[in-house]
C-alpha cells in the first residue's frame, strides 16, 4: 500500500545574523527526517519547541523551502513539480495552527472565514450555503457564530472555527501544528475531545504535532519523538509508550508525572543531541550520532543502545 | 535560612470585589472572595481564562491598573491594601514585598537591556545596593539558586531558551528578598517537559527562603506539586477551598472535577449557555436543576474546606 | 453586586468618540462648517461678491471696516468680507478632502503593494517615498503652477504629491507586519492569486490605521493648503477667489490698516483646524486600545 504522504531525507538549513557579513552562522532545524503516512492515519510527533516538528509542517505547505529532500503526496513530489500542479495540491492540505488570532483574517466573519477553501474549491454560493451549517454543527458550534467576526469568540470558539476551515474543502491531508497548546486546560481537552470524534467520522490522513505527549497520544496512530531536527524514535503509539527504546521517550513520559527534569540544551550538530542529558550514555560512542535503525516494520530508534 | 512562622497572615482579603470600570458601567472580574494565607504557606489559584484569576493575582501583587474599581478589604503582611472602596497600599508593597513572576517571561524582559544589568536594577532600586561588588556577589546567588550558569548575565533576552528566561524571571523575582511571590502561570508558555522542573524550582526556592507563595493557574495538575492550599474560580467566584490533596483525591464542586478531568483530556464538551443569575457555573453544569438559578450558598465544612453548591447543601 | 458582561459588541469607536466632550465640540464646529459650505450661496447677504463679482454697490463702497450692515467688512475693491469668507468654507472643505482621499488612495494601494510583493515593487516604491518625503509641497507647488498653470487643482494636486508618501510608508510598514501571519499564508495556499490576497486580505487590515492617521492629520492638511495658498494670495495683485488662505495673504500687506481683511478667515480657519485637531485626537485615542484612557480626569 503507497502512503499519502511520504517525506523523505528532509533537511532545512536557516542562516542565522551575525555582526559580520563574513562570518557565516547557520542552524540546521531539519536533518534528514524521513517518514511515511497512510491513507486515514494519524501521525504524531512530540518535540520540545526547536526540535523542528512546525518547521516540518511549514515545509510541507510550502511555506518555507528545504535545502534538500522530498515531498510526496500521491506520488507526486511537491518540490519537483511547476507552480501551478504544486498549488493545485497544496489547495487539498488543511492546516491548523497555534495560535487561533492570527490564523484568521480579524475583518472576516466566520462564515466567511469557513468558506474561503470552499471558494478556492469553486464550490457554487448556493453549495456553501448549505455545506456551512453541517461544518458548524460538527465542530460543536451553533450557528449564530456564523455572523460573528473573530474577536467575539472566545479562543476555544476561534480555533473550532479553524479547524472547520481546515477539514472545509474535504482536504487530502491534514496538518495541525500544536492545535491545543495556546488553550486553558479545560478547553484543551474539549479540543481534543473533538478531533477524536472528527477522526471517528471523517478519518483524515493527518499529521499532528505538539509538545504535549498526552495530546498525542490521544489521537495518534503513529507517534514519533523529535529533537534537533532528527527523529529519535518512531513506532505505533501503545508500543512507543508501553516500551519506550529511546531515553529520551522514557523522559517524555517521565515528565507528564511532574518530575524533576532538567533542560535538554543541544550543543554540537555532531554529537547525539540527547548527550548532555542521557543518563544512559555511553562516553566514546555516544559522541557521534547515532543512525536511524528500523527494528520492525512499525519500529525504528536512533540510539546506540539498539545499533 | 528558614524564617520562624508565625500566625500572622501574608494575606487577607475579606469580601473582596475587583471590577474594570469602561466608560460608566463596570465588569465585575472577582466577586465578594475571602481569603487568608498563612505566611510560609501556599495557595494555588485555580481556573480558566475569564475566571478573575489574574485580577486577584494581581491584586495581591499590587498590580492593579488605575482604571479598577475595587469593594471590601485587601491585606498584604499587615499593610492595608484596599480598603474603603479605593487601592491605597499597591505602592508600598509592589515589587518589594510581593513580586510577581510574569506569564510570559520572553515579552517581560526588556529586549535591550542585557540581564546582567537587569538585576542591578533591581538591587538598587529595592535594596538600595549600590557597590558592584556586593552587588555581584548577591546575583552570583541568585542565578546559581535558580540552576543558571553565570554567563546567562551577559545575554539580552532573545538569546535565552523558553526554560533560561523563566528561571532569570524566578531569580529577579528573589531579587528584592520579597515575603511573597505572586507566579503567574509559571508553566502555561513552556513546553510540557518542563513543567515539572519549573514547578518544583519554585516550591523549592519558596521553603528555602520562606516565602509565602500564591500561584495562578489554569492546569490543576501542578497544584499537588506546588501548592498547599488551593481556591477554584469560576467567572469570578471561589467555588471551593481547601487543601489540595483533599480536593484533588476527592472533589466536591463540579467544576473543581470538571478541571481535573481534563488534565487527562477526558472532558466532553457542554454547550455554553447565557449566565441567567445563580450558581455561576450552572450554565455548564452537568447536574444543574431548577434549585441551581439561585445562588447557592457558601458552604464550610471542617478542616477549612468550603464549597458553594446545591448539592453539598443538601 | 452588578454583574454586567462586558464584550466589546456594539462599543465601536464611534460610540466610545460620541460619549467625549472633546469629539462632541469638535464634530460640532466641523458640522456648522460643513452646512455653512452646502448652505453658503443661500445664507450670505450677497452671494455674488462672495464668489469674486465686484457689483456696482461694492465699487461703490470701497474697503470699508466691520459694521452692522457688513459685519466682517469689505475688501479692497467693497466686496462683502462674510460673503466671501462663508463661500470660502467650500474651498478649504473641498481642499483639504480631495488631498486627503487622493494621497490616502495612493499611498495605502502602493504601500501594500510594496509591502506584500516585496522585490522590485518594494525597492521602486520605496526609493519613491523617500524622495517625495523630501519635497517641501511650496516648491512643488510652485513648479506646477509653472508647469500646468495656477489654481485650486494645481495646489491640490501638489499636496497630493507631497503626502501620499508619508501614508504609503505607513501602509509599508503595517503591511510587512501582517502579511507574516497564518490567514495570509493559509490564503495562499488555498490557491487564491496573489492580488486577490493583497486586496481582500492584506488591505482591509492595514488601512484602519492609517485612515485614522489621516483624520489626525486633516488639520496639518488644511493649514498647509492654507500656507501654498496664502503665499500665492501675498503675491497677488488683485484676488477674486474666496479662499481663506488667499484671503489672509492677501490681507498681509495691509493689516496695518485694513485689519479685518486678514482676520475673519484666519479666524476661520484656526476654529476649523481646531475642530478637526479634537475630532482627530478622540479618534486616535479610542482607536487605539492601548493609547485608549479608560477613565476621565479632566478632559
Amino acid at each position: 500500500m503507497k502512503p499519502v504522504l511520504s517525506v523523505r531525507e528532509v533537511w532545512v538549513e536557516f542562516r542565522l545574523a551575525t555582526g559580520s557579513p563574513r562570518v557565516k552562522k547557520s542552524v540546521h532545524a531539519l536533518r534528514g527526517v524521513n517518514f511515511d503516512v497512510f491513507e486515514r492515519e494519524v501521525y504524531g510527533i512530540v518535540g520540545a519547541s526547536g526540535s523542528g516538528k512546525s518547521t516540518l509542517l511549514k515545509v510541507i505547505m510550502g511555506f518555507i523551502k528545504p535545502s534538500m529532500g522530498t515531498i510526496e503526496i500521491d506520488g507526486i513530489n511537491l518540490l519537483k513539480v511547476d507552480r501551478e500542479t504544486r498549488k493545485s495540491i497544496i489547495k487539498k492540505i488543511g492546516y491548523v495552527s497555534q495560535n487561533p488570532l492570527t490564523a484568521v483574517d480579524p475583518r472576516f466573519k466566520v462564515k466567511d472565514i469557513i468558506a474561503e477553501p470552499l471558494k478556492a474549491a469553486g464550490v457554487p454560493k448556493s453549495d456553501i450555503v448549505k455545506i456551512l451549517p453541517t461544518l458548524i454543527e460538527a465542530v460543536g458550534l451553533t450557528p449564530e457564530v456564523m455572523e460573528l467576526l473573530p474577536y467575539e469568540l472566545s479562543l476555544g470558539m476561534l480555533q473550532r472555527v479553524v479547524i472547520a476551515r481546515a477539514i472545509a474543502a474535504k482536504p487530502r491531508v491534514l496538518l495541525l501544528d500544536e492545535p491545543t497548546s495556546a488553550l486553558d486546560s479545560v478547553t484543551q481537552s474539549h479540543i481534543t475531545v473533538l478531533l477524536r470524534e472528527l477522526r471517528e467520522l471523517f478519518g483524515y490522513t493527518s499529521v499532528l504535532v505538539s509538545h504535549d505527549l498526552r495530546v498525542v497520544s490521544r489521537l495518534a496512530d503513529k507517534l514519533a519523538i523529535m529533537l534537533a531536527g532528527l527523529i529519535l524514535e518512531e513506532g505505533l503509539v501503545a508500543d512507543v509508550l508501553n516500551r519506550p527504546l529511546h531515553p529520551y521517550t522514557q523522559a517524555l513520559i517521565d515528565s507528564l508525572k511532574l518530575k524533576e527534569m532538567k533542560e535538554v540544551l543541544v550543543a554540537d550538530p555532531r554529537v547525539c543531541p540527547y548527550y548532555t542529558n542521557c543518563t544512559q550514555r555511553l562516553e566514546e560512542k555516544c559522541r557521534v550520532l547515532p543512525p536511524l535503525v528500523e527494528l520492525s516494520n512499525t519500529r525504528k530508534v536512533r540510539c546506540w543502545l539498539y545499533a | 535560612m528558614v524564617l520562624n512562622v508565625k500566625k500572622e497572615f501574608a494575606v487577607q482579603a475579606e469580601a473582596l470585589s475587583l471590577g474594570y470600570e469602561d466608560l460608566g458601567s463596570v465588569f465585575w472580574a472577582v466577586r465578594d472572595v475571602h481569603l487568608e494565607i498563612e505566611r510560609g504557606s501556599s495557595l494555588c489559584i485555580v481556573g480558566e481564562s475569564g475566571s478573575g484569576k489574574t485580577t486577584l493575582g494581581n491584586a495581591i501583587a499590587g498590580l492593579l491598573p488605575p482604571y479598577v474599581r475595587v469593594a471590601g478589604k485587601l491585606v498584604i503582611e499587615g499593610v492595608e491594601v484596599i480598603k474603603d472602596s479605593r487601592v491605597i497600599g499597591a505602592n508600598k508593597i509592589r515589587g518589594r514585598i510581593v513580586t510577581k513572576i510574569p506569564q510570559n517571561p520572553a515579552t517581560s524582559l526588556n529586549p535591550y537591556v542585557r540581564i546582567e544589568q537587569m538585576f542591578y536594577d533591581v538591587l538598587r532600586d529595592v535594596r538600595g545596593i549600590r557597590e558592584k561588588r556586593i552587588a555581584r556577589e548577591e546575583i552570583s546567588k541568585l542565578v546559581s539558586a535558580v540552576g543558571l550558569e553565570e554567563d546567562v548575565l551577559y545575554m539580552y533576552p532573545h538569546e535565552l531558551s523558553g526554560g533560561m528566561s523563566q528561571r532569570v524571571t524566578i531569580a529577579l523575582a528573589l531579587a528584592s528578598k520579597p515575603s511573597i511571590i505572586v507566579a503567574d502561570e509559571p508553566t502555561s508558555n513552556l513546553d510540557a517537559y518542563l513543567k515539572g522542573h519549573i514547578v518544583r524550582l519554585i516550591r523549592d526556592l519558596s521553603d528555602k527562603f520562606g516565602i509565602s507563595l500564591v500561584v495562578i493557574t489554569h492546569d490543576i495538575s501542578i497544584t499537588e506539586v506546588v501548592c498547599k492550599d488551593m481556591v477554584v474560580m469560576f467567572l469570578g467566584e471561589i467555588v471551593e477551598r481547601g487543601h489540595v490533596k483533599d480536593i484533588i483525591r476527592a472533589p466536591l464542586h463540579p467544576y473543581s472535577s470538571e478541571l481535573i478531568e481534563a488534565v487527562n483530556l477526558e472532558s466532553a464538551s457542554y454547550k455554553p449557555k447565557k449566565y441567567a443569575g445563580g450558581c455561576v457555573y450552572h450554565a455548564r453544569c452537568p447536574h444543574a436543576s431548577n434549585e441551581c438559578l439561585k445562588p447557592p450558598p457558601l458552604l464550610k465544612l471542617s478542616d477549612g474546606r468550603e464549597v458553594k453548591c446545591w448539592r453539598q447543601a443538601r | 453586586m452588578n454583574f454586567t458582561r462586558v464584550s466589546n459588541k456594539g462599543r465601536t469607536t464611534l460610540w466610545r468618540c460620541l460619549r467625549r466632550t472633546d469629539f462632541k465640540v469638535g464634530v460640532t464646529i466641523i458640522a456648522t462648517l460643513t452646512i455653512i459650505a452646502i448652505l453658503s450661496p443661500v445664507i450670505t447677504p450677497y452671494p455674488d461678491e462672495g464668489v469674486g463679482l465686484i457689483t456696482e454697490a461694492a465699487k461703490q463702497r470701497g474697503p470699508q471696516p466691520p459694521s452692522l450692515k457688513h459685519p466682517f467688512g469689505t475688501d479692497m475693491v467693497g466686496r462683502d468680507m462674510l460673503s466671501r469668507v462663508l463661500i470660502g468654507s467650500r474651498y478649504s472643505l473641498i481642499q483639504t478632502t480631495l488631498v486627503i482621499f487622493g494621497s490616502l488612495a495612493i499611498g495605502v494601494i502602493l504601500g501594500v503593494l510594496a509591502g506584500y510583493f516585496r522585490g522590485i515593487v518594494e525597492a521602486v516604491v520605496n526609493y519613491a517615498i523617500e524622495l517625495f518625503l523630501l519635497l517641501p509641497p511650496v516648491i512643488v507647488a510652485a513648479a506646477l503652477s509653472v508647469a500646468i498653470g495656477p489654481g485650486m487643482s494645481t495646489v491640490v494636486l501638489s499636496l497630493i504629491l507631497t503626502w501620499w508618501a508619508w501614508y504609503a510608508r505607513l501602509a509599508y510598514i503595517q503591511s510587512r507586519q501582517i502579511r507574516e501571519l497564518d490567514f495570509i499564508k493559509v490564503s495562499e495556499a488555498l490557491g487564491f492569486g496573489r492580488v486577490y490576497v493583497a486586496f481582500r486580505h492584506l488591505l482591509p487590515n492595514v488601512a484602519p490605521p492609517v485612515v485614522v492617521q489621516s483624520m489626525i492629520d486633516t488639520a496639518s492638511v488644511l493649514l498647509e493648503i492654507a500656507t501654498v495658498n496664502f503665499l500665492i494670495g501675498s503675491v497677488s495683485a488683485s484676488l477674486d477667489t474666496p479662499d481663506w488662505g488667499m484671503m489672509i495673504g492677501y490681507g498681509f500687506r495691509y493689516i496695518t490698516t485694513y485689519w479685518w481683511m486678514s482676520f475673519f478667515p484666519g479666524l476661520f480657519l484656526v476654529v476649523t483646524a481646531f475642530g478637526f485637531i479634537l475630532v482627530g485626537d478622540a479618534i486616535s485615542e479610542e482607536s487605539s486600545p492601548n493609547l485608549r484612557r479608560r477613565w476621565r480626569q479632566w478632559f
